[in-house]
């Protein structure tokens, strides 16, 4: 038989125990609270990091893998030594003529948004045509001569099939671009990024751009626009897309029921049978005549009916009384 | 000495040596109130410890002497039915443990210093009903009140006088066959 003691000290115990327990139990709480926060909060991060516009699904899974390939090819040689005066990865570039939407391309692995402004009328020496294959992010290669010989690509008709924006470098004129962007909305694959290799064109045929060049690249950077806010969206001669059908058919042919907002003209189509059956002068086969009347109720002109057989779901009997009009 | 109440109030302010005030106090009625259920002593110690556990846990607060008495025996009684309910799926114990737990009895008897008329008032309660026992023990050896004695038993107020209006002649039939004389059951 235990003593006070006994049952004293166990009881601290316990309670003692049971205390660490709860404090046990908080701990994890909290700590599993905060490894879900740190989560949701990478979760976020990485949702927030991904461009606004998208292509379709397949469009950018195959983007995307492309994109991968690309992107370790173009690193390696873009960013090698020799190359590192051309790469300025902050500068910006506007296109003569022509304005390009550039927008980093989805999930890249650490491939820099690269820009370069070019103080065109000092650097420009040679008048080279480049033909630059994109890469995912929206890259912008300076066409120099010594940097297009490392990352200018030829441009063989299998260049132009993908998801390449050619650049062309002027002499005379004193502004010039040259920008390579990544379509984000190619489907087109590309497998290998053949070596680079420059032409060399004359001043004078730079007037006039050949159009095997630019033709298709023009095609291929015009679709980035598609998906941003251009002219041939906002055409006015387009006509907008018709969200409502033209003809509304809201009743059925035979329907008497009213509509839920009375119309300012009711279309006559719609209102004439239901009209015509209210100005219907015959009688609905549930009413009695008066001789059916008489014959069942006699000389009565009114009757008081219980509705409570009628009716089963009332909870207490009502009675209704029916005026027979003269 | 100072009454359970305010010793658990002091255990309650962070004093935990005041709880051994409270076990002193209300250790051996627990006992002997658990072991009209579970009639073996061991488990009805392991009962009422654990109902003093839950007090220190729970820590409930508490304005009457009474609550605190009404408290404790409502989880002992609770505990009780739940060991009873268990304990039916147990083979029953020897005789020698049965031997041993009736000299524990005598102990607790003699420690809360019984008279012999209460002693066999105890010995008589064993052979009643389990309610009857109930009603009886809180509402004459605990001197509850019916309202805390129906919250103990989870009836009403008017069932627990009704129980204890036929527990009190079905113990009268008992002590009238063992030959005591009944004055004012």
């Amino acid at each position: 038989m235990k003593t006070y003691d006994e049952v004293y000290q166990n009881v601290i115990q316990a309670a003692n125990a049971h205390k660490r327990k709860m404090k046990k139990i908080q701990n994890a709480v909290s700590v599993s609270a905060l490894c879900a926060g740190c989560v949701l909060g990478v979760g976020m991060f990485l949702k927030l990091e991904r461009p606004m516009s998208r292509p379709s699904q397949t469009e950018a899974t195959a983007a995307t893998v492309t994109a991968s390939k690309m992107t370790e090819m173009l690193h390696t040689s873009v960013f090698s030594p020799a190359s590192s005066d051309a790469a300025e990865p902050t500068a910006t570039i506007s296109r003569q003529n022509e304005e390009i939407h550039t927008e980093p391309a989805p999930e890249t692995e650490n491939f820099p948004e690269f820009t370069s402004t070019a103080n065109h009328d000092e650097k420009i020496s040679t008048t080279s045509v480049t033909t630059i294959k994109a890469v995912p992010a929206a890259e912008i290669l300076h066409s120099e001569t010594g940097m297009t010989e490392e990352t200018a690509v030829p441009a063989t008709e299998q260049e132009k099939s993908t998801s390449v924006s050619t650049v062309r470098t002027t002499v005379k004129e004193t502004s010039v671009t040259t920008v390579v962007t990544a379509a984000a909305t190619e489907t087109q694959t590309i497998t290998e990024i053949p070596p680079v290799q420059t032409e060399t064109v004359p001043a004078e045929e730079l007037t006039e751009a050949p159009p095997e060049i630019f033709t298709e690249p023009t095609e291929q950077i015009s679709e980035p626009e598609e998906s941003g806010t251009t002219e041939e969206i906002l055409d006015p001669t387009e006509e907008p897309i018709q969200t409502e059908p033209t003809e509304i058919e809201i009743f059925p042919e035979n329907s008497t029921e009213a509509p839920t907002e009375a119309p300012t003209e009711a279309p006559t189509e719609y209102f004439s049978e239901p009209a015509s059956s209210t100005e219907s002068t015959e009688e609905p086969d549930d009413f009695l005549t008066p001789e059916e009347w008489k014959a069942l109720f006699g000389e009565t002109d009114r009757i008081t009916i219980s509705t409570d057989k009628i009716i089963p779901e009332l909870s207490q009997t009502t009675y209704t009384t029916v005026i027979i009009p003269d | 000495m100072e009454n359970g109440l305010d010793s658990y109030l002091r255990f309650l302010e962070g004093d935990q040596s005041a709880l051994k005030t409270v076990v002193e106090l209300y250790w051996d009625d627990m006992l002997l109130f658990t072991n009209g259920y579970v009639q073996n002593l061991s488990d009805a110690e392991d009962i009422a410890q654990e109902a003093l556990i839950r007090l220190s846990i729970k820590r409930p607060r508490l304005v009457h002497e009474n609550q605190l008495k009404a408290y404790l025996f409502k989880i002992c009684r609770n505990l009780s039915i739940n060991h009873l309910k268990k304990q039916k799926r147990h083979i029953d114990m020897s005789q020698e443990l049965t031997e041993n737990i009736e000299d524990d009895m005598q102990k607790i008897e003699a420690r809360m210093e019984l008279k012999d008329s209460a002693q066999a008032l105890h010995h008589a309660m064993r052979k009643l009903k389990l309610e009857y026992r109930e009603i009886l023990y809180l509402r004459y050896f605990e001197q509850l009140t019916i309202p805390e004695c129906a919250r103990i038993m989870k009836c009403t107020e008017r069932q627990a006088t009704a129980v204890g209006y036929q527990a009190r002649q079905a113990l009268r039939k008992i002590l009238e066959k063992e030959g005591y004389s009944i004055e004012n059951i």
